[in-house]
This record gives C-alpha cells, sequence and structure tokens, in this order.
C-alpha cells in the first residue's frame, strides 16, 4: 500500500524531488542554440527576399523596361545599350541567374553615371548614413527612455497630474513634427539666423558640427515618442504583481525603478525600437536631402528622380535593407539578453 | 444510418501529440446514453485535449474514437459538420467565452442557426431557455458585461444545450467562480441534464465538484487513464496511488489534513 | 500546452475583463477631431477662395512677411499663405487615398492570410513580417523607382508601404480573436468561417484598426510630403504641402518665412491625426483615475483587548478601508489579534475585503484606498505611524496568489530574492546568496544553487511558490502574510505547499495570516479562522478542529459550508501517511 509497486509509472508525482537523483536546474544554453540557429535561417531567407526584391525593380516597371529607363528622348540604339547592358533581352530565368551570381560577389553592376561599380558609390555613402542614424538611435533610446520613466514614476497613480498633461501635450507636438520640417526649421534657427552651426555638409566644415543639426532633428521627434511609449509602459509595469513584490521586501526607491522595473522596460523599449529604428533609417533617407548629407538618401534620390541609375538603385536598396536586417538582428540578441523569455518568442 | 446504440462514447486507444510531446497515450473510454462521467486530472493530464478531440478540433494521431455512432478519427469534414451539433462544448471560462460586442439573443440564435442566426425568428426558444437557466427573458437584448460570472455561466449552458446535443462536455465551467455560485450552477447544469436525459462528460480537476454531477469518473495522468469506474467505487476504494494521491489532496475530501 | 489551468481562470475572474462598454469620449480624441474638421474645411474651400492668388503670378516676387502677404511670396510672387491654404486639397487627398488604399488592401490581405490554409498562411505571414522589417520609407522609394514620379505614384508608392503594417495587424488580430473562447464555440456549432469573419472576427477589431488608421493617415501624409520633398512625389505644376517646402527650402537663406506655411500645416494635420489616434486608444483602454493610497490613525474606543505580557505578535484594532474618491467602504471596522506561533485564516469570497484587510496590515495598501485603524501593532511596533522599510521588511514576510506573475521576469531568483537582504538587512551578497540557498533547500528545492541562477519562467509553479516562501522565510519575519498562496496551483501541488507553510509555522513559531476562499483548506491549516463578507467579519470561528454547520452561527457561514464541495466516501480513505509514500 505504501510503495508503488508494480505501476508501470517511472516518474514519480509533480513536484516531488526524487530522492535518489538529484534534479539539476536547467540552464539557457538550448535556449539560445535554438535562437541563434532559428534567427541565422530566418536571416538568410530574407536576404534571399532581398536580393529577389532589387532583381524586381528594373523588371517589374511598367511597360518596357528599357525605354523607360533610357528615357524618352533616346534613340532605339540608345534603349538597345540598355537593354544589353541590364540583361533584358534574355529570358528571365538567365536574367535572375546572372544578377544573383553577380550579387554574391557584391557586383551590381556599373553605375551609368560615375561609370564605376555602384556597390562602390553606394559604400562610399553608408558610414555618413550610419554616422547619424546610430548616433540618433543611442540618443533616441537613452534620453527617450529616461525622460518616459521619470516621468511615468512622478505621475505615477495620477499624482501631478499638471506634469502628466504638459508633457503629452508638449511630446505630442514634437513628435508629430515631421523630421524634415523639423531639419528644414533647425537649419533657419541654428544656421540663418544664429550661424552658430553650418546650414548644410560640406567638405569646408568640421563634420562633427555638421552632423549635430542631422542627428538632432534625427532624434528628437524619436526621443518624444519613445518617452511617451516609455511612460505609458511605466505606468503598466508599476501595477504589476512583481512590483507589488518588490515593494513587499520594502526595498528603496532607486533599486525598486533600477532594478527591478527598468528591466523590464527595456524589453519593451527595445522591442517598439525595431520598429522606430526601421522608421528613422526611412526618415534618415530624406532628412538628408536637408543638409545636403553625403549619405544613402541622396545616392538613391539622385538616382531615382534624375540619373534613372538602376545599378546604383539596386545596390543601394540592398544595403539599406541589409542595415535594417543586421539591426533587428542585434536589438533581438540585446532583448534575449535582458530578458530569456524573448528567446523562444514568435518574433522573426 | 446506424442504429442508436447504447453507448455514447467508445474511445479505444486514443494517442495524441503535439510536436514531440504525446499529450494522450493510448486512452480507453466508454460513456453510456443518459450517463455522466467526470474526467479528473491535474495540468498537463491531457484533460481538456480528450475534449477538443470528442468535438473534433484536435485530430488524434491513432486510435478510434467512436461518438453517437460517428468514427471521429475517421470522419471526413462533412461528416465532422453534422456531428459537430451534436456534440456541444462549454466551455471554461465565462469571461471570454461570449462576444463581447453580441447580445445574448444574438449569441443564443447563432447557436440555433449558425448561419443566418436570426434573433426575430427564435425569440421565443431564447427566451424559454432563459428561464430556464434562471434568467428573465427580458434580459436577451443585454451585452454579456452586464451580466456577472455566474450569469454569464448560465448563459453559455443555455447555449450549448439549445440545440438538443446528444453529448454535452462542460470544460472546468466552474473554476472561475465562487463557491456559493459554483454549486448553483452545477445544480443547475443537473437539474437540466436530467431532464433532457443528455449524456456528459464534466471535465474538472475537483474531486468534489465531479462527484456532484457524475455517474462515473475517469482520472487522467500525464496523458493516460490511470483508473475509471463508478464515482462512489474509485473514490472509496482507489486502486492507484494518483488517485489515492489526487483524494488526499482535495481539501473537500473528509480527513484532509496536512502532514507537518 | 492546451491543457486548462485553473490559475488562468481566476486572474481572468479577477481581471475587469469587460471590454464592450460605452465609448469614452476624451479631451484629446475631441481636439484632435475638431483639428480635422478644420484641414477638411480648408481643404474643400480654399481651392475655390484662393485658388488664382495661388497660381497666378504675382507681382512681388521673392517677399519677405508683410500685411498683404503674411508668409511672404515664393520666387513667382505668389502669395505663400494662399498656396499653402489651397494645397491642403492636394495633400489631404494624397494622404487619405493612400490611407484607404492601404487599409483596405491590408486588411483584405490579413484576412485571407487568416483564412487561408495553414501552409499558404505561413508563407503569408512571412512576407508580411519581411515588409515590415524595412523603413516604409524604403518601400516607398522603391515603389516609386518602379512607378517613376507623380502623383499617382507617389500615392500608390506610400499606399504599398504601408500595407504591410495593415495586413499584419489584422492577422494578429484576426488570430488572436479567432483563438478566443467565443469563436471557438461559433465555429464548434458550425457557423461558417465567413460569418465567423463578419459577425465575431471584423466587429471586435474595429478599435484597434481604427487606431492604426489614424496613426497611417498621419505616417502617410508625411511620407508623402517627404517625398515630394525630395522630388520623387507631386512634379510642377501640381504642388503639395512638400513641394512647397522643398521650394522654401532652395530660399531659405534669404526668405525663411516661406517655408512657415507648409512647415505648419503638416504639423497641424499629423498632429490631429495623432491626437484622434492617441483618443481612440484611450477611449479604448480607459485608464482608471486613483489617487494614492492612505492609512490614518482612527479615533474610539477599542474593539480588542490585549493583555498586557502575552504572546500576541499582530494587535489589528478597526481596519477600514474607503474606496478614495467614491468613499465607497470596503472593508469595515474589522478588528482581529494573532499570537506567536498561530495560524490565522480569514476565509470569504470576492469581494470580501479578505485580501485588502491583509494588505492593510502588510502597509501595501493599493492605489486609491484609503485605510484607517484605531491600532495596528505588530511585534511592539506601531504600525500607523513611520515605520522604517528595514523593520517592515525584517518582521513581515509575504506570499502572494499567483506565483507567475509575483516574480520579476527579466530577473534571476538569486537576483530579486537576495535584494531585501543585501539592502534591507545588511547581508553582504554572498551571505545573502548562501542564505537563500538554505532557504531552498528547507523547502527542498533540488539544486538550490542552479536554481538562483534561473530566471522564473524557468520553474514550475510550485516550485516559484517554494521559493517565494523561502525569500519570505529567509528574513525571519515576525508574521508571514499569505494571500491565497496556492489558488493557482494543482491540488496535488497545493497540498504540498500548504504542509510546507504548516511546517514553517511549527519549526519556526512564525504567526501566519492565510487568506483564502476555500474553507477547506483553511480548516486543515489554521488555528483560527475569521469569516468576512462585505467587508466584514461576520464570524469568528475558534475552534477549527469541530467545524461543521451545527457549530458556526452565521447563515453566510453556514451557506458557505454548504457550498463548498466535499467528497463523500462510504470507505474510509486510506491516511495520508500511508498514499504520500
Amino acid at each position: 500500500m505504501s510503495t508503488m509497486t508494480a505501476d508501470s509509472f517511472a516518474a514519480p508525482g509533480p513536484g516531488t524531488p526524487e530522492p535518489g537523483r538529484p534534479v539539476k536546474a536547467a540552464t539557457l544554453a538550448g535556449a539560445w542554440r535554438t535562437f541563434l540557429v532559428r534567427r541565422v535561417a530566418g536571416l538568410l531567407v530574407n536576404l534571399a527576399l532581398l536580393v529577389l526584391v532589387t532583381f524586381l525593380i528594373v523588371q517589374l516597371i511598367p511597360g518596357d523596361p528599357a525605354t523607360a529607363i533610357a528615357g524618352e528622348s533616346a534613340t532605339l540604339d540608345q534603349v538597345e545599350l540598355v537593354r544589353t547592358q541590364l540583361g533584358l533581352d534574355q529570358p528571365l530565368p538567365v536574367q535572375l541567374w546572372t544578377y544573383v551570381s553577380g550579387v554574391v560577389q557584391g557586383d551590381f553592376g556599373d553605375s551609368y553615371r560615375y561609370r564605376q561599380p555602384a556597390m562602390d558609390i553606394v559604400m562610399t555613402a553608408v558610414p555618413y548614413t550610419l554616422t547619424i542614424t546610430i548616433a540618433a538611435v543611442l540618443l533616441l533610446l537613452v534620453l527617450g527612455i529616461a525622460l518616459g520613466m521619470a516621468i511615468g514614476v512622478a505621475t505615477r497613480g495620477d499624482r501631478r497630474r499638471w506634469l502628466d498633461l504638459s508633457f503629452s501635450v508638449v511630446t505630442g507636438i514634437i513628435s508629430s513634427i515631421p523630421t524634415y520640417v523639423l531639419a528644414t526649421g533647425f537649419v533657419v534657427v541654428f544656421a540663418v539666423l544664429w550661424r552658430v552651426l553650418p546650414p548644410a555638409y560640406s567638405p569646408a566644415y568640421n563634420i562633427g558640427a555638421a552632423a549635430i543639426l542631422p542627428i538632432a532633428s534625427l532624434s528628437i521627434g524619436g526621443i518624444c515618442s519613445v518617452a511617451r511609449i516609455v511612460r505609458r509602459e511605466t505606468a503598466v509595469i508599476l501595477e504589476q504583481d512583481y512590483m507589488r513584490s518588490a515593494r513587499g521586501w520594502r526595498l528603496p526607491t532607486l533599486t525598486l525603478y533600477v532594478k527591478h522595473m527598468l528591466p523590464n522596460l527595456l524589453t519593451t523599449a527595445l522591442t517598439l525600437s525595431g520598429i522606430i529604428l526601421t522608421a528613422l533609417l526611412g526618415s534618415a533617407l530624406i532628412t538628408e536631402a536637408v543638409f545636403a548629407w553625403p549619405g544613402l538618401g541622396g545616392v538613391i534620390v539622385q538616382a531615382i528622380a534624375v540619373d534613372k541609375d538602376y545599378p546604383v538603385i539596386r545596390a543601394a536598396v540592398f544595403v539599406i535593407g541589409l542595415i535594417s536586417l543586421v539591426m533587428t538582428l542585434i536589438i533581438d540578441i540585446i532583448l534575449g539578453l535582458i530578458d530569456p523569455r524573448t528567446l523562444g518568442g514568435k518574433r522573426d | 444510418m446506424s442504429e442508436v446504440s447504447e453507448v455514447m462514447v467508445d474511445v479505444r486507444g486514443l494517442d495524441v501529440s503535439f510536436g514531440s510531446a504525446r499529450v494522450l497515450r493510448g486512452v480507453d473510454l466508454r460513456l453510456e446514453r443518459g450517463r455522466t462521467v467526470g474526467i479528473v486530472g491535474e495540468s498537463g493530464s491531457g484533460k481538456s485535449t480528450l475534449a477538443k478531440v470528442l468535438v473534433g478540433t484536435v485530430r488524434a494521431a491513432s486510435g478510434t474514437a467512436t461518438v453517437d455512432g460517428v468514427d471521429i478519427v475517421a470522419a471526413d469534414r462533412r461528416a465532422m459538420r453534422a456531428y459537430r451539433r451534436r456534440a456541444q462544448m462549454i466551455p471554461q471560462d465565462p469571461y471570454s467565452s461570449l462576444s463581447p460586442r453580441r447580445t445574448i439573443a444574438q449569441t443564443l440564435a447563432e447557436a440555433i442557426d449558425p448561419v443566418r442566426g436570426r434573433v426575430a425568428t427564435h425569440e421565443q426558444l431564447i427566451g424559454e431557455w432563459l428561464v430556464r437557466v434562471g434568467l428573465t427573458p427580458e434580459m436577451m437584448h443585454r451585452f454579456p458585461h452586464e451580466f456577472s460570472g455566474g450569469q454569464r455561466q448560465r448563459i453559455a449552458i443555455a447555449r450549448g444545450l439549445i440545440i438538443d446535443p446528444h453529448l454535452v462536455i462542460a470544460d472546468e465551467i466552474t473554476s472561475a467562480l465562487d463557491v456559493s455560485v459554483q454549486v448553483q450552477i452545477l445544480d443547475l447544469l443537473a437539474g437540466i441534464k436530467d431532464s433532457l436525459g443528455v449524456t456528459m462528460m464534466f471535465i474538472s480537476h475537483n474531486l468534489a465538484v465531479v462527484q456532484r454531477v457524475s455517474d462515473d469518473v475517469v482520472v487522467l495522468y500525464q496523458g493516460e487513464v490511470v483508473e475509471a469506474g463508478p464515482v462512489e467505487q474509485v473514490y472509496a476504494d482507489p486502486q492507484h496511488w494518483y488517485t489515492r494521491r489526487l483524494l488526499d489532496a482535495d481539501p473537500g475530501a473528509p480527513g484532509f489534513s496536512l502532514a507537518s | 500546452m492546451t491543457e486548462s489551468n485553473p490559475a488562468a481562470a481566476v486572474r481572468v475572474a479577477e481581471a475587469p475583463a469587460d471590454r464592450a462598454r460605452r465609448f469614452a469620449w476624451n479631451p484629446g480624441l475631441v481636439i484632435g477631431l475638431g483639428m480635422l474638421a478644420v484641414v477638411a474645411v480648408a481643404a474643400v474651400i480654399a481651392p475655390l477662395v484662393f485658388g488664382t492668388q495661388a497660381t497666378g503670378v504675382g507681382t512681388d516676387p521673392g517677399q519677405a512677411s508683410s500685411a498683404a502677404h503674411p508668409l511672404g511670396t515664393d520666387t513667382l510672387g505668389r502669395d505663400m499663405l494662399a498656396r499653402t491654404l489651397v494645397a491642403t486639397q492636394s495633400t489631404v487627398l494624397m494622404a487619405l487615398f493612400a490611407t484607404v488604399l492601404s487599409s483596405v488592401v491590408g486588411i483584405a490581405f490579413g484576412i485571407f492570410v487568416w483564412l487561408a490554409p495553414r501552409r499558404l498562411r505561413e508563407l503569408g505571414l512571412r512576407l508580411i513580417e519581411f515588409a515590415v522589417s524595412y523603413p516604409t520609407m524604403l518601400v516607398a522609394i522603391i515603389v516609386a523607382a518602379i512607378l517613376g514620379q507623380g502623383v499617382v505614384q507617389v500615392v500608390v508608392a506610400v499606399a504599398v508601404a504601408n500595407i504591410a503594417g495593415f495586413a499584419r495587424l489584422t492577422a494578429n488580430l484576426a488570430a488572436k480573436i479567432s483563438a478566443s473562447e467565443y469563436v471557438t464555440t461559433a465555429r464548434l456549432m458550425g457557423v461558417p468561417v465567413h460569418r465567423l469573419a463578419l459577425r465575431h472576427v471584423l466587429p471586435n477589431m474595429a478599435e484597434p484598426i481604427l487606431i492604426l488608421i489614424a496613426g497611417a493617415f498621419s505616417g502617410a501624409l508625411v511620407e508623402i510630403s517627404g517625398l515630394s520633398f525630395i522630388g520623387l512625389g507631386a512634379q510642377t505644376p501640381a504642388f503639395d504641402w512638400g513641394t512647397l517646402l522643398n521650394d522654401g527650402l532652395s530660399r531659405i537663406a534669404v526668405n525663411p518665412i516661406v517655408i512657415a506655411g507648409p512647415a505648419v500645416a503638416l504639423t497641424f494635420t499629423s498632429l490631429a491625426a495623432l491626437m484622434v489616434g492617441d483618443g481612440l486608444a484611450a477611449a479604448a483602454n480607459p485608464r482608471s483615475n486613483s489617487t494614492r493610497a492612505r492609512l490614518v490613525r482612527a479615533e474610539g474606543e477599542p474593539a480588542v483587548v490585549t493583555i498586557e505580557g502575552d504572546d500576541t505578535v499582530l494587535i489589528a484594532d478597526g481596519i477600514t478601508v474607503k474606496h478614495g474618491s467614491t468613499g465607497r467602504p470596503l472593508v469595515s471596522d474589522v478588528s482581529f489579534t494573532i499570537r506567536r506561533g498561530e495560524v490565522l485564516g480569514i476565509v470569504g469570497e470576492s469581494g470580501s475585503g479578505k485580501s485588502l484587510t491583509a494588505s492593510v496590515v502588510a502597509r501595501l495598501l493599493g492605489e486609491g484606498l484609503e485605510a484607517s485603524a484605531r491600532r495596528l501593532e505588530l511585534g511592539g511596533t506601531d504600525l500607523l505611524g513611520r515605520v522604517s522599510g528595514r523593520t517592515l521588511a525584517s518582521k513581515i514576510g509575504l506570499v502572494y496568489q499567483d506565483p507567475g506573475t509575483a516574480l520579476n521576469p527579466a530577473l534571476v531568483l538569486g537576483t530579486q530574492l537576495s535584494d531585501v537582504l543585501t539592502i534591507r538587512l545588511g547581508f553582504s551578497r554572498r551571505g545573502a546568496l548562501g542564505l537563500l540557498a538554505r532557504a531552498f533547500e528547507a523547502v527542498k528545492l533540488s539544486d538550490p544553487e542552479g536554481r538562483l541562477r534561473q530566471h522564473p519562467h524557468q520553474l514550475s509553479g510550485g516550485m516559484k511558490q517554494r521559493a517565494m516562501i523561502a525569500s519570505a522565510m529567509s528574513t525571519k519575519p515576525d508574521l508571514l502574510i499569505a494571500d491565497e498562496p496556492t489558488t493557482a496551483l494543482d491540488v496535488t501541488v497545493q497540498r504540498e505547499v500548504l504542509s510546507l507553510l504548516k511546517r514553517m509555522n511549527e519549526q519556526s513559531g512564525t504567526a501566519v495570516l492565510f487568506i483564502s476562499h476555500d474553507l477547506g483548506v483553511v480548516r486543515a491549516l489554521c488555528d483560527r479562522v475569521l469569516v468576512m463578507k462585505d467587508g466584514r467579519i461576520v464570524e469568528r470561528i475558534d475552534d477549527v478542529a469541530t467545524l461543521s454547520e451545527d457549530t458556526v452561527e452565521h447563515p453566510y457561514t453556514k451557506q458557505l459550508l454548504a457550498a463548498t464541495p466535499t467528497v463523500a466516501v462510504k470507505v474510509p480513505a486510506p491516511t495520508p501517511g500511508e498514499a504520500r509514500s
């Protein structure tokens, strides 16, 4: 009666530690391995899709792509030249094969305008774009989270309604100013009226000084958006059971907020920052135009609107897409480090 | 059509897997027409999965399950569609089982006629059923959020039984309710069930609750049936260690005490 | 897992789960709609009134701000205010068309993906995820590169770029709603899929979709104007705010006023859409208005008489809790004492005020509540006065209902459970972890050091609750408050946790305040029991051993006893000691 005699159940009941064999607590190594394998596979699939999309940019042009690219005033010979250059006279599978084998070696063809490999032109611009976007992202996360958390804590449980209201109004207005409008406004104020900063990029100016306005106009709206989200999230987290547990341990205010709240806040903030980041990269393309910033935005706009320089367009789109993918991956890895639960998530 | 058999549910060697996890292993279950069987088990026992197999939302990997003359493991889509009207489920959670944007009448009308679901055609029947579950016909045009948890569970019972199903599966229907409400719901369900002569599967983690409504009991543990039989007999003389363990752990059991 | 979990049900039962309710208008929404109305009026009227002024060649080119031209004139002498107002129509229409196009196609695609067979659905979801991981502006630029420049092209480009966002939200919402019990049940009843979509899925998506539409409109406005601004959008002679801004940019050094019109117009409209979106979100999820909690001393004759020098640990006299803003009483004049080594149970149903009473004793009253008591003393410390965090931390240990949410998901156990020891009780980090490891061992957690390095999600519910009890006992408190500590657990695990509590109580002599809805549990664990209903104590049961419907006085207690399900067994069950092997 007292033993599980001839039972077919090898496993003991739930929650009973087996006396003979000590149970070891599991570690996270397995979760990381699956996560990385899944993400690398996802990255490869996305890269393949990206190659396909850039390939289709030319093929999807309505009507005859060659005629459209060569322009209305082009002669028949010129049209045919474009056609052979882009391989448009070949059957589609052949075109795709030629394109893919080129891309694998980083060869997107030569720029029509500069007579140089398109990739070289794009790579010259990449550092400029990355400089301002990465600086803006860091500012945006640090300042946005700090501001949102401070306001969230200060206005918890409906304290300081005036602060809550003015925060919503001010951040609401600032975050709804399009970055390029803000950028234009900054030029007027800081470069035209006060003359303290250069109005646009030029080799003549110090690049550090010239970068201040682009970075500021890219990040300020985002800081406000992030602060709004973080403020709301702070209110939610403050009501969670585990914060009540922490209060039950009577932890000091600073420990409570920095150690017990911030990691959970970061999870949300970083999850969102993936989205904000891609949006920021998009705004950067336009904002660069305001400051004549020699980044990818200028390259791609020039290539589309003026030169119809499709090799450059393809290379630029590929590189911007690649940057988005890598940044998303980095954010997910940081997320996994902060909050291992996200490793098992279906986010990719 | 097959002739009416005395056996309502006949499950043999039922296996269900989700990925690599085997949720049900070789489950055998026989339920006679008009009787009520209680399915008892803790989280991970597979009791809800068993219910899902019987209403046709989860497919079994192997084994047979004949319910009301239909082999639901082998049945094609058309057969399943006809079958589903005869086996109804009353869900666990009274707060999420009613659509927040539809009135009680709309919800019940949909149960009666899933395709058209016109309230006007069925007002009479809906009103009758609301009275039957202890509400009033005037309540039919209200929305779920205007009702308490117990009242919502009454509505869910009406929805499950209004089309006169042959088999009703009640899945933890009182676990979200206060004890005094729980008793009312259990007695209501038992009363209606008896008057309709419907066969019922009553799933619960609570042995005492199961005893209140069931004739037979099946104990599930990690996907396997470890004990089955009439409730009185199983509770009085449990054969399997896990059944004994469950009985010992139930605060409603006589002599429940804590070893210190 | 698909297994039904009592914890989930309990959580749902206690959460305010009502989603459908009256629409809550709020100032932000009203102001935003008002601003949009202003934009709409300008869009309709301006071209009729200022049409010629805006397009005809003027006499004073390149003027700064003046009475005749408050926003100056452009290089052809056209009034910038008139041009800005007239451009409202084209800009807003373009943004509107793009929003409508992207929402209709996106929602249709999302629904299609949700309805599609599994393989196709997986593929569709992957495609959507692929598309949303790129900047919408990049997608718009790609489409512009394919289609060329112009008003129609830019509308299509921005619409295409925003489709993925709508498709993702729709697919996610549809998946979430169709997994809900009411849709599952309707499907079981044989409701055809298209009716499911129309009756259940689409109506319940309305709120989030509307919010997204407001956001998408603002986004489309900014993106279209942005594309026009860099020369990929409207081409001369067509103009919108983006082209006006671009024109202004070239003359920014000489005549900066000309950018004011389009800049303000863009910001104003985008702000209006944002306010509408936020207002809709606020209307969908109204935040409760609560004020901070207060605990004050009340005057009056004490209801508790204590003899000096006895071993009473806790004296609670006249605890009253009110809702802060409405003044609704939640707990009325509750008094009790607990002696050293005693387990006092408070039993009651939801809304009885049992947990609130415990939170007053723990000095952890929720926001928006006001509490008072004539006397509240724990081990000689007056809890109504100023008490240091250190004192509270060392005197009161707490165990909560749901171990799944009571532990911080982002921190490993060692980190979060040791804080109280290192910060409040002056332990070294190493010392605190050592103490916790021993405490884990005492509650029979396997591999204590390893558990300390784990995150909560790696432990089962029962293990988490053991860890909580170990942590609560690690400070050697005078009083352990356990609020429904086993409600979320399976019965066999519940028994283990209760046995553990009892053992801890007997070994350490720590007094326990045990809150539960289950008379069966309370009967087995507690020395004395208070029965609460509607914020009052209706019965005090001092002799738990002989508790039955005959020994209790109050009708509610009788009713509760009658309602508590019991297992009836003809033959006596085997004694627990034997079966537990």
